[in-house]
């Protein structure tokens, strides 16, 4: 065994003069223990919160999306299908449309997103019908599904008749336009997981929705999914290429990138807080390793007439920092953790969807977050034991024998 | 008999706010190896400053010491140290063990420090516990220890590394006269069996019959030797 950890270690755990040594041990060790916790509970759950976000966004609305400058109708989509078919990353290209309207029920209205989709596209029905609450998918022309968010906000259930008014292929009179209103019954209501898409989005029926807003079989654009999400800026960019112009594409994280860097931001500052408390715990290494040297100045210096030279005593110190970050962290590693694992499974707290966009935490603990927290507890607990270790080097050993 | 300490001019000054005070006022001396030697006189003569000087736990302000004419106060804190560690046993009047260490981690410590090996060391602290009549001690904190006791294995941790010099400050200023012969006895015994040079302080001149010679010192200079 090295001598000089041997030292510290019963320096450390040894009889202490004072009860009140153990107990700012015992406060410092916990200083770094709930430093490390909360970093890697908040920074798992910000990224998680981040993954889910960028997950619902991905699930509801398409990777890539197609569009005509100026958002006209496309009408000869099957053929930009066919030129698109060489694209390995693609998984599916479906044509839809994208409208604003008013739903009325009873005296209840609200304005919402309406989308054209195909039953046959077999990527988005698969998505819908996971996320399918209450119900089921529309069968007919005239049944649409609605989020539960606008369901409640209208008060409706399956089987209730709505009507939806589009501003488009109406007649019109003395110069205004009359609003086409048409009537569906609601088949179904589905759960996104996402407030915003739960309180605004109707599906219904791609031939019915070309109908209402008088495209007679033009899309709105062609949604495509790809294999890599992470990929969707350079093969939307390929895309762009491939079809030229009048086409434009969109991708997730175009469209999403201030939400994104606004939670990058965050998770940023969250860290930046959260290291104030491993800084308060390097503050309390400090403390109590002051502490031990004015507790064990005499054994400072008989262990110098024995022969230790001051790198030697510097070394018994910074191990003692050394144990006391080792302990705190690895407890506050496995208790992180485990407080991730026990939020990950069971939901402890209800998120309102209205303000946080979804309604339980998400936590995922990711390698490179936990290593790099590990590092920096390292390193800030090493840097607070060099003063008081150096102090203690540097003991006149005579003084220290004389002091008792 | 050849000299294992030489002394040149030794002068040791303290400054205490605007005073200075001189401890050692210029000491010339040569220790014999192998030998007892006493420092005697009266407290605040610089007994203890001396010895703490040649032991480099504290360095002079002026004059040398050589060792085996080696300059002591030139070598560098790990040098100094090891020599310590490897030539020197301190013994002190109270005795200075370590009270989170049992007896025999007390007396192993030296030795650790020099050989790094924990089970070596061990071995040869129990050895020399037992030879002290202390083995029924190893497992004792310094506190669980009569002042006899605790005084034999501060002895033993002086002895580990098998010094050269055994620098004693008053090893008996804290026991009853029946422990204080009993720690003389055992110097006497060991300076027999191995030869060690003993430099003892004391203000205790019923001690001096156990040693070959007497060095006075009075007011930072040797009276006579």
């Amino acid at each position: 065994m090295n001598y000089s950890f041997f030292i510290a270690v019963k320096h450390l755990f040894g009889a202490r003069k004072t009860f009140f040594g153990y107990i700012v041990t015992a406060i410092s060790i916990g200083g770094v223990f709930i430093g490390v916790a909360a970093l890697i509970v908040v920074l798992s759950v910000m990224n998680g919160f981040q993954k889910d976000v960028k997950e619902r966004i991905v699930d509801v609305n398409s990777h890539i999306i197609i569009l005509k400058y100026f958002n006209e109708p496309i009408d000869d989509y099957k053929s930009i299908k066919d030129s698109l078919k060489e694209f390995d990353d693609i998984v599916s290209i479906t044509p839809f449309i994208y409208s604003k309207g008013l739903i009325q029920f009873e005296n209840w209205t609200n304005g919402v997103i309406i989308r054209g989709f195909s039953n046959e596209d077999s990527v988005t029905y698969g998505i819908m019908k996971k996320h399918l609450k209450f119900g089921k998918f529309p069968q007919k022309d005239d049944e649409l599904i609605l989020g539960v968010d606008l369901a409640e906000e209208l008060r409706v259930h399956t089987g209730d008749v709505v009507r939806i008014a589009t501003p488009f292929g109406s007649t019109e009179t003395f110069g205004s336009l009359i609003p086409k209103v048409s009537e569906f019954t609601v088949s179904g209501i589905f759960d996104a997981g996402m407030y915003q898409y739960n309180a605004e989005l109707v599906y219904i029926p791609l031939r019915k929705a070309s109908e209402i807003f008088g495209l007679s079989g033009k899309v709105t654009g062609l949604e495509i999914r790809i294999k890599d999400i992470y990929k969707a800026p350079q093969v939307a960019k390929r895309i762009e290429k491939k079809l030229g112009y009048p086409y434009r594409t969109n991708n997730w994280i175009e469209l999403n990138g201030s939400l994104f860097a606004a939670l990058a931001l965050e998770k940023k500052i969250m860290f930046l807080l959260l290291l104030l408390v491993i800084i308060v715990a390097a503050f309390n290494i400090i403390t109590t390793l002051i502490m031990v040297v004015m507790e064990k100045t005499t054994q400072i210096g008989i262990l110098k007439t024995l022969g230790l030279s001051e790198r030697d005593i510097l070394r018994v110190y910074i191990y003692q920092g050394l144990i006391i970050n080792i302990i705190g962290t690895i407890s506050g590693l496995i208790v992180g953790l485990f407080l991730c694992f026990l939020l990950s499974k069971y939901k402890f707290i209800d998120l309102p969807g209205e303000v946080y966009l979804l309604d339980k935490l998400p936590v995922d603990v990711q390698f490179l977050d936990v290593i790099f927290v590990l590092i920096l507890t390292s390193i800030v607990s090493i840097v607070s034991t060099l003063y008081p270790a150096y102090k203690a080097s540097k003991m006149d050993p005579v003084k220290a024998i004389k002091y008792e | 008999m050849s000299s294992i300490f030489k002394v040149f001019n030794l002068k040791k000054s303290f400054q205490i706010k605007d005073k200075r005070i001189d401890v050692l006022k210029g000491i010339n001396l040569e220790i014999e190896e192998g030998k007892i030697t006493f420092i005697l006189g009266p407290s605040g003569a610089g007994k203890s400053t001396l010895l703490h000087i040649l032991g480099t736990l504290d360095s002079p302000t002026e004059g040398e010491v050589l060792f085996k004419g080696t300059r002591l106060h030139s070598l560098d804190d790990k040098s100094k140290s090891r020599w310590r560690n490897e030539n020197i046993g301190f013994i002190f009047q109270s005795h200075y063990l370590l009270n989170e260490f049992l007896a025999y981690e007390n007396v192993m410590l030296p030795h650790l420090f020099l050989t790094k090996n924990f089970f070596k060391s061990k071995k040869k602290s129990f050895e020399l516990l037992d030879s002290l009549s202390l083995s029924d001690r190893v497992f004792h904190k310094p506190n669980e220890l009569s002042g006899g006791e605790q005084q034999r294995v501060a002895i033993a941790r002086a002895l580990i590394n098998d010094p050269e010099v055994i620098l004693a400050d008053e090893p008996t200023g804290n026991l009853d006269s029946k422990n204080s012969d009993m720690v003389m006895q055992i110097f006497k015994r060991i300076n027999r069996e191995s030869g060690k040079t003993f430099l003892i302080i004391t203000h205790n001149e019923e001690l001096i019959k156990y040693g070959d010679r007497v060095i006075k010192l009075v007011d930072g200079v040797i009276e006579n030797s």
